[in-house]
């Protein structure tokens, strides 16, 4: 009897605290997460188009259809207010919010366009559509709302 | 020869030498273009959508605000009027064909080291470029850098014209490549870190550093600081694509220097970037 109260307390206590630790989390760090497996998911493209050392199309594909399906969350990643602490963003992204939505939605084109192009099987037309997405998609914000690294 | 025919040989060789000066070989094009290219003439001379050459946008330094002029052949605003001996003494002494020197954010420091073929072919390639009446505006600049005749003192100081003497200890591809990156490449007009008085700082030759808003990254083999931990294969898809290896992309100037040379260039001459780029010492 005693057992089946400690359980109750526990996960009574023991319920929030574990949404609490999923709400408490860091915009910034579960960004940052997000941005690591793009680039993750980038570098694997690379190495299949440019360096050609592994992979088909069809997992450029994939990568590209994980991205054009994560980018348009992007701005939902930038909550006001997210800029103060351990980031490189910068106040800009909230002063222009309609740009930084309409560059993750760009971006989100360019991403569909390189599952089309590597769906397509071609080559060349797959490493032009993925220096575009690099360029102007991911170059798109990093350029303007991004402090450089020192 | 009669007065008549001496007149004549005179006028014939006269529109030979004219006419040789003005046709350039496909191949002698072919390689002005190539150089165009890794020259980023366009990434300074271009401004953001516009005319091709036709004059740039500010380019930010620490010594005041440069506009690079107009370099399309156009006669009364551009180079249109410079002979193959003008351009010459620009890219190797930074002087105008009037003989007033060029402040050093034209990097003749760097063309300097460009065989005469080289600028030649240059040259060449600059001439078909459609003409663009678009006139210069003047560098914005503080005291004292805006005192021109400063410049001699600078140039008598600094500047070595000297060209590029390949090092018979290395490999071809490395000369290549180091001829390419310290030539028309300039890419140590960035990349090397200046002194107060706007010379490269050899000591810290590629170590990067801060120019006006934008960091520089270093590029020496230095494990930490530089890309000591890049593969050839990184490098590689840097300048193909401008990829780094978090998968992130260049931004700002370099994306430019990515999109209108190194992505451009023969596979040939970008593998001996790659090498002579791998081989820096680390600072």
């Amino acid at each position: 009897m005693r057992g089946k109260w400690f359980v109750a307390i526990g996960a009574v206590l023991g319920a929030p605290m574990i949404l609490g630790v999923a709400s408490a989390q860091d915009p910034i760090k579960a960004r940052q997460a997000e941005f690591k497996e793009f680039g993750k998911r980038m570098g694997a493209i690379k190495d299949t188009v440019i360096d050609k050392k592994g992979g088909t199309l069809a997992d450029v594909a994939g990568h590209a259809e994980y991205l054009a399906g994560k980018i348009p969350q992007i701005p939902s990643w930038f909550p006001e207010g997210s800029d103060k602490g351990e980031t490189r963003a910068l106040p800009e992204i909230w002063l222009n919010f309609a740009d930084f939505e309409a560059k993750a939605k760009n971006a989100q084109g360019l991403a569909q366009a390189l599952v089309v192009a590597a769906k397509s099987g071609d080559q060349a037309a797959t490493a032009q559509a993925f220096g575009k997405l690099g360029q102007e998609g991911c170059g798109g914000c990093h350029q303007p709302y991004r402090r450089p690294q020192n | 020869m009669s007065r008549g025919g001496a007149t004549l040989a005179l006028a014939l060789g006269f529109f030979l030498g004219a006419g040789a000066a003005a046709a350039a070989s496909p191949e002698e094009l072919a390689r002005g273009e190539l150089l165009f290219h890794i020259g980023g003439c366009t990434n300074c001379h271009t401004a953001e959508g516009g005319p091709l050459l036709a004059g740039g946008d500010p380019l930010e330094t620490p010594f005041g605000r440069f506009y690079a002029p107009n370099i399309t052949p156009d006669p009364e605003t551009g180079i249109g009027r410079w002979s193959e001996a003008d351009f010459l003494r620009a890219m190797r002494e930074g002087r105008s064909p009037s003989g007033a020197p060029y402040y050093p954010a034209f990097p003749y420091t760097s063309y300097a080291k460009m065989s005469e073929a080289d600028l030649r072919a240059l040259k060449a390639y600059l001439d078909t470029i459609p003409p663009v009446r678009r006139p210069n505006r003047e560098h914005e600049l503080g005291f004292p850098y805006n005192v021109r005749w400063g410049l001699l003192l600078w140039q008598w100081a600094f500047h070595d014209p000297a060209p590029f003497r390949p090092d018979p200890t290395k490999s071809e591809a490395w000369n290549r490549g180091a001829y390419l990156v310290l030539g028309p490449g300039h890419c140590a007009e960035c990349h090397t870190p200046r002194t107060w008085y706007g010379a490269l700082d050899d000591s810290r030759a590629f170590a990067g550093g801060r120019l006006g808003k934008e960091v520089i990254p270093n590029i020496t083999s230095d494990p930490e600081k530089g890309i000591g931990r890049w593969t050839a294969g990184d490098l590689r898809g840097l300048l193909v694509i401008g990829i780094k290896p978090d998968g992130d992309f260049v931004g700002g100037d370099m994306a430019k220097v990515v999109r209108n040379g190194t992505a451009k260039l023969p596979e040939a001459d970008r593998e001996a970037i790659v090498e002579f780029l791998l081989s820096l010492p680390p600072r």
